[in-house]
């Protein structure tokens, strides 16, 4: 721990973006107190006929899987020992908690009897079968561990601080440094159990889900292609918050974790046509509908993810670098919600749009979130040195 | 050093690969050939033969009058006539009309299947398998998740979108209203013609094949729910084809044994979860370890 | 003089009177073996005196009775009872004619039965309807104080009735209304219509005479007439249930007989035996002509609702003849504003990229430069 030269970014907290971020998310604020005053069905166009809408897919399951960078980078450092890569974990983590924990915010005003979410939590209640039951629990435990793997950041402001409290602190600090290994294996393990959890929702639904996605490795799909969204969500949010990339070395450093995206997303689009193909769902993909055109539009993301960090020369480009993470992180997110919701077929002529109140939560979170992520690193010795916007 | 971690690395990742799909596959496998659930001696269920139905809708009223339903209202507000399963309607009458004149109704409502996919993916145990067979919803265990609705091959549970308390609602054979410990169901006790009935669906099954075999001309050769999803506790005779009845083509497993499969190979006795957590630690320890003594 | 009496001196036949019975017998929904009894009651007792008074009205209640049928029941009617005062139907006006009420009044004081036609107005101390120099208010005070009981027929007498249409200019109200201003607790039976079926009123009458009050409902109506809604009685009932309706005037639909609720009829949220009786010989009204209801009985309804927006639907109607489909899909809508908040939203991201992308690209170029 001791080799982070991470320090709070220098500048104005309440820039006018940041402005911005936190009025859409009073927006979406304002709608969320009219959902609990009246119900789903007064904020949303949920039907009977489609129950999960952008609030479970978009908030939950493209959030938590936009931010496995905290989980990609925790085993990329940790477990194949690339401490180089050390600099990313930190801003990484402060996502992954932020995502996490707004995913699970996001259960809390999208099901329907929120007070019985607590029911996770009594045993008597506990469905060992159920995937949801699984994904709930290692959700929740994720996001205590990623609370004790970003603690270190939020101590380290306090360092300096005299009295009872700046000791206990320190002595939490070489705690939780003595017992890192065990906290990080558990950041790994479980977003391996709830990432891939994710996917395999979608087994139960059987038919309803159209051949294009449906498949027993629906699991594996996720999986996969979170970790590569993972890393693209690294290299996207350097892009944006640094100007490092002028950096020779420091280029060099996301070049590489730019290669570790494209071999998962290459395994991961790999594993999609093959299984695209064994199960004879390819026809569907030529009708003029939209689940077509939306299938096209994943697989044409997909391989423009790859396409842009091809080779080591593609990847000295910063351009492409930054193209290469964006494009897997909406194929990846586009994936999810093909799955979810345009796959989502249980009879011919269904069709779901969110309404302006179902979209306003959502962005309204999303704002929040990137808000909240914003001031923190303003506030907080999250980013490594360097020129900082 | 760089090339040879990173071939590794791809090898580790192709081989990782290749054995999830391995895995996957043969868990898929062990998910098919996991054991199929049965039904039972005890469990009961309903017959409904659309060739004697007569479209009267008296098993609506009933079943209104039995639940306490509220009045639900076509899309004029004319008249007292869902137009399909809600959350305030519970069963419901359809009516097929095809081109060559051919003509059917069809009863709706909850199948109460044998391997129910709703109470495997329930988290909290909210839907749950009756001694009896029924499938009933626990108010106080429910979290309003609606996995149960997007599983459902039937899409039968429905949901009060409509309210800030909302409960999920479907047929639960009269096991809430005091009927069905009498004996009986709303419905199946004021169908006129007998098109309805209730009583143990093993019987209720060896009644169906007397049926078809008795009278093979009448019917579509099927029974739909002896085998489709695993088997449903409410039967259906009919004489028009079951798709255009609006019944799913189903296979003789439910869904929720693809997936209770793969999760019980993965997390048997989280025996796998607990080994890859102890490599995991190891190495972390070690490479912490060594990152300490470079310092150093 | 009693009733078989003037009946005999009129020359009414038995027949005649008999049919009389019947006809208000049927209206009343009694069996045919009340007719003795009836007649009987006709027979026996004394004329009871009857003072008609008129108010803001357009007569039309008073003509509906005249225009009654089977028997020609103006004479016969007004020689069952002793009609003292009547402003259309008397010869006499003027002060003559006041005499003629004052001494009505009198001698029959706390006997004779009043009959209220036409709406009271209440506003600037009821100067907009005056009759020899007093307000309706007045001769209402005066005449309902010693009365045995009080019809009011019509609507106007009612609840208002036309009259009160629109903002009421003269705050008309109905004989109900007043009484309870006027602190008078009388016993009161409305007849609302415009005009009430004159066998409404008529059998009110002998019902009274032979047995007392009728039954009342809650809003003093007689339940025989007002107690079922028009929309449960009516020969176009099986074309409403099976979705069967006339769109416009003139239309196929209204040709051939269908349902008139689109056009407005309100028969399902009116009260009263319009559908059953008819008005006249031919038992006609509005929607066997092909008219919608325009619920003139109802003070909520008539004069109150436009005639052709859609009633209200007072009760459950039957399960439809109509059955859904064994598929179709619930859908809410795509709101073209949705779709603009979600397009601004991937606009706004993917325009923050392409920047993004731009201003690498010069670095891109910076980098060639320096190399």
């Amino acid at each position: 721990m001791a080799h982070v030269h991470a320090k709070p970014v220098e500048g104005k907290i309440f820039t006018a973006p940041v402005i911005f971020l936190l009025h859409v998310a009073a927006v979406g604020l304002f709608f969320l107190i009219i959902r609990y005053m009246y119900g789903i069905g007064a904020v949303s166009n949920l039907t009977d006929h489609m129950p999960w809408g952008v609030w479970k897919i978009i908030n939950v399951i493209v959030g938590a899987a936009l931010v496995c960078g905290g989980y990609a980078c925790a085993f990329t450092v940790y477990v194949f020992n690339q401490g180089r890569y050390h600099r990313f974990v930190r801003p990484a983590l402060l996502l992954s908690l932020l995502g996490y924990s707004f995913a699970g915010f996001s259960l809390f005003y999208d099901v329907g009897r929120y007070w019985g979410l607590f029911n996770f939590l009594i045993p008597k209640y506990w469905q060992a079968n159920s995937v949801l039951f699984e994904v709930g629990i290692c959700v929740m435990s994720y996001i205590a561990i990623l609370t004790l793997e970003i603690a270190p950041a939020i101590i380290e402001k306090f360092a300096d601080m005299d009295g009872p409290v700046g000791v206990s602190l320190n002595k939490f600090y070489a705690f939780l440094d003595r017992f890192l290994f065990l906290i990080i294996s558990l950041g790994v393990l479980l977003p391996t159990m709830h990432q891939s959890g994710l996917g395999g929702l979608a087994v139960v639904m059987g038919q309803k889900i159209s051949p294009l996605w449906q498949s027993p490795l629906v699991s594996l799909h996720h999986l996969v292609s979170c970790i590569a969204m993972g890393y693209g969500c690294v290299i996207v949010t350097e892009f944006v918050l640094t100007d490092e990339y002028r950096d020779q070395k420091y280029m060099d450093l996301l070049g590489k974790l730019a290669t570790f995206m494209k071999n998962f997303m290459f395994v991961f689009f790999i594993l999609r046509m093959s299984e695209v193909l064994r199960s004879g769902a390819l026809s569907l993909a030529f009708h003029y509908d939209h689940i077509s055109f939306s299938f096209w539009a994943e697989m044409i993301l997909i391989i423009l993810g790859i396409f842009y960090v091809r080779d080591e020369n593609a990847r000295k480009i910063p351009r492409n670098l930054f193209l290469g993470g964006l494009f897997t992180m909406v194929g990846g997110s586009l994936y999810r919600i093909n799955v979810y919701i345009i796959g989502f077929q249980p009879f011919k002529g269904l069709s779901y749009f969110p309404s302006v109140p179902e979209l306003f939560i959502t962005l309204g979170m999303i704002s929040l979130q990137l808000a909240i992520f914003a001031i923190i690193i303003k506030t907080f010795p999250i980013l490594e040195k360097g020129d900082h916007k | 050093m760089r090339k040879n971690s990173r071939r590794s690395f791809l090898k580790g990742v192709i081989g990782a690969g290749a054995g999830a799909v391995f895995s996957s596959f043969v868990s898929f496998k062990n998910a098919v050939a996991e054991k199929l659930k049965e039904r039972r001696e005890k469990d009961v269920g309903m017959l409904y033969d659309a060739t004697k139905c007569i479209g009267c809708k008296a098993c609506e009223v009933a079943c209104k009058d039995a639940n306490n339903m509220p009045i639900e209202y076509d899309e004029n507000q004319l008249w007292d006539a869902p137009r399909d399963l809600s959350s305030k309607t519970l069963t419901i009458i359809k009516l097929y009309k095809g081109e060559n004149g051919e003509e059917s109704f069809i009863k709706r409502q909850c199948m109460h299947c044998v391997d129910p996919v709703c109470v495997s993916g329930c988290p909290t145990s909210a839907l749950k398998k009756l001694e009896n067979g029924v499938v009933a919803w626990d108010k106080d265990a429910c979290c309003g998740c609606r996995y149960c609705q997007m599983g459902c091959p039937f899409s039968i549970p429905k949901y009060e979108f409509d309210a800030a308390y909302g409960k999920i609602v479907k047929c639960e054979m009269c096991s809430n209203n005091g009927l069905l410990a009498a004996g009986k169901t709303a419905c199946s006790e004021a169908c006129p013609t007998g098109a309805l009935i209730f009583g143990k669906q093993k019987k209720l099954l060896k009644i169906a094949r007397h049926r078809l075999h008795k009278h093979p001309e009448k019917y579509n050769g099927k029974i739909f729910g002896e085998f489709d999803s695993g088997g449903t506790g409410v039967i259906y005779l009919a004489s028009v084809s079951f798709e255009k009845l609006g019944f799913p083509h189903l296979p003789e497993y439910s869904s929720a044994r693809i997936s209770e499969g793969i999760q019980h190979t993965i997390y048997h006795n989280m025996i796998a979860p607990i080994i890859v957590y102890c490599g995991l630690a190891l190495i972390a320890f070690k490479n912490l370890r060594m990152g300490k003594k470079e310092e150093e | 003089m009693n009733g078989k009496q003037n009946l005999m001196e009129r020359r009414v036949g038995r027949r005649d009177f008999l049919k009389l019975s019947a006809k208000t017998a049927a209206v009343l929904g009694l069996s045919p073996t009340i007719i003795p009894t009836l007649c009987s009651a006709f027979e026996k007792k004394d004329k009871p005196a009857v003072i008609w008074v008129h108010f803001q009205e357009c007569t039309g209640c008073t003509e509906s009775l005249l225009r009654a049928t089977e028997p020609d029941l103006s004479d016969l009617i007004f020689d069952v009872i002793s009609l003292e005062y009547h402003e259309t139907l008397f010869a006499a006006a003027g002060h003559q004619i006041e005499e003629s009420l004052e001494h009505a009044m009198k001698r029959y004081t706390d006997q004779y039965l009043l009959v209220v036609e036409g709406s009271i107005p209440s506003k600037d101390g009821g100067v907009y309807c005056k009759i020899g120099g007093h307000t309706a208010i007045d001769i209402l005070h005066k005449t309902a104080k010693h009365a045995a009981a009080i019809i009011s027929i019509g609507s106007c007498a009612s609840w208002g009735g036309i009259a009160s249409a629109g903002y009421n200019p003269t705050g008309a109200q109905g004989v109900t209304k007043t009484l309870k201003h006027l602190n008078l607790k009388k016993p009161v039976i409305n007849i609302p219509g415009c005009p009430p079926n004159p066998h409404n009123f008529l059998s009110t009458v002998v019902h009274y005479l032979t047995y007392g009050l009728p039954k009342l409902d809650s809003e003093n109506r007689p339940t025989f007439a007002y107690g079922t809604l028009i929309h449960d009685q009516c020969e176009r009932r099986g074309h409403f249930d099976s979705g069967r309706f006339a769109e416009s005037f003139g239309d196929e639909g209204h040709r051939k007989g269908y349902c008139l609720y689109k056009l407005g009829c309100k028969g399902p949220s009116t009260y009263g035996n319009c559908s059953e009786q008819g008005f006249n010989a031919e038992k006609k009204w509005p929607v066997s002509i092909g008219h919608p209801c325009i619920g003139c009985i109802e003070s909520k309804v008539g004069f109150k609702q436009s005639m052709y927006d859609l009633s209200e639907m007072l009760h459950i109607a039957n399960p439809s003849q109509l059955y859904p489909r064994p598929v179709h899909p619930q859908n809410k809508g795509i709101s073209p504003v949705a779709t603009g908040v979600a397009g601004a939203a991937i606009g706004s991201v993917g325009t923050m990229a392409i920047l993004k992308s731009l201003t690498l690209k010069n670095t891109e170029e910076e980098y060639h430069e320096e190399e």
